[in-house]
């Protein structure tokens, strides 16, 4: 890499990760600030934590009509099904590659981990599929009565460690029960070991699966605006593809692609693109098939 | 012709493949949150 792009990066890091504070000021208790507006507004006497707002269970009640009341009652949990999915359509999962409290804690701590230690599934798995998979099967399963235990999942896991740092130690208790496997998987394996930090997220987010959907559909629909090659600029250096943390750049022989389906809109790759071939541009007159095989570049 | 057909079959099938992975992992995760004491925030 470029010194100049290293330094672009390095400092566009620094923004990435004010952000990734200003989500946690919002997101998780103590502070819980938009979680406490949303509780105020609606006078409900719930505790502000990440679960008022949470990630998850908003995608498991779209396949359970009889919880449709609890969402009305309780307009926080739109958030997650509405507002992400809608800003998405437009601009893209701003939330996942900039606000996400527990996607960035993993991201930015893998940096700290020397490659070579790490697995390097950029380009040679696509994850797409995999957590459209998860993301059905767990509303399926809601459908039919079942549920994803709130303490396997890595929100659940974010807010027990700003807890636990804020001298809060009773969620740390819950680590002691088979939850502990999911820490792992989420902190250590698809964390701090896998390129990027986001294999979590790559895998098994569904609201990531809900913001990766409602971003391709705008591209398709030329909406708003998403990262895109301009294959004329391109020289196929691959530094984009090393660059990302959600492995949405693909490349074969001379070919290079962006997937807006795992796109977070982190725009890493832009700063690290010499030729600046890598833009977050207008949908506008960008091709509607975005998948690898008909997006090409250099 | 065939060809293209075959490629486009067999790209339909990795996908398939890869979604059901997904699937079998939730529907895993959700049998391990019934059994057990697993979950102490929900008590399922």
């Amino acid at each position: 890499m470029y010194p100049q792009a290293y330094r672009t990066l390095r400092r566009h890091w620094f923004y990435r990760f004010l952000a990734f504070l200003a989500g946690i000021v919002l997101l998780y208790a103590p502070f819980a600030l938009l979680t406490r507006l949303a509780l105020w507004a609606t006078g409900s006497p719930l505790l502000p934590d990440a679960h008022r707002i949470c990630m998850r269970m908003p995608v498991q009640w779209l396949a359970q009509p009889w919880m449709y009341g609890t969402m009305i009652e309780q307009p926080a949990y739109l958030v997650v099904i509405l507002v992400l999915p809608g800003v998405a359509l437009f601009a893209g999962p701003l939330f996942c590659g900039w606000l996400c409290p527990a996607g960035g804690l993993t991201e930015y701590l893998s940096r700290i981990v020397p490659p070579r230690f790490q697995l390097d599934l950029g380009g040679k798995v696509n994850p797409v599929p995999i957590r459209y998979g998860f993301t059905a099967g767990m509303m399926v399963a809601s459908f039919i009565g079942g549920n994803v235990c709130c303490s396997f999942c890595n929100f659940t896991h974010t807010q027990n460690i700003i807890s636990a740092v804020f001298g809060d130690f009773t969620g740390i208790a819950y680590w002691a029960s088979f939850t502990i496997a999911s820490f792992v998987l989420w902190f250590v394996v698809l964390g701090l070991f896998t390129k990027g930090g986001r294999g979590w997220c790559n895998f098994l987010c569904p609201a990531g699966a809900l913001q990766g959907l409602t971003h391709s559909l705008g591209r398709w629909l030329r909406l708003g605006r998403s990262v895109q090659i301009e294959s004329s600029r391109c020289s196929a250096c691959k530094e984009c593809l090393s660059t990302c943390p959600t492995w949405a750049i693909s490349a074969k022989e001379d070919t290079m692609a962006i997937d807006s389906h795992a796109c977070n809109v982190c725009l890493d790759c832009t700063k690290v693109c010499n030729r600046n071939a890598i833009a977050y541009r207008p949908n506008k007159g960008a091709a509607r098939k975005t998948s690898p095989e008909t997006v090409q570049a250099g | 012709m065939l060809d293209r057909v075959s490629e486009l079959t067999r790209r339909a099938g990795k996908r398939l493949h890869a979604f059901a992975i997904g699937t079998t992992l939730a529907l895993g995760a959700v049998l391990f949150s019934q059994v057990g004491q697993s979950c102490a925030i929900s008590g399922q």
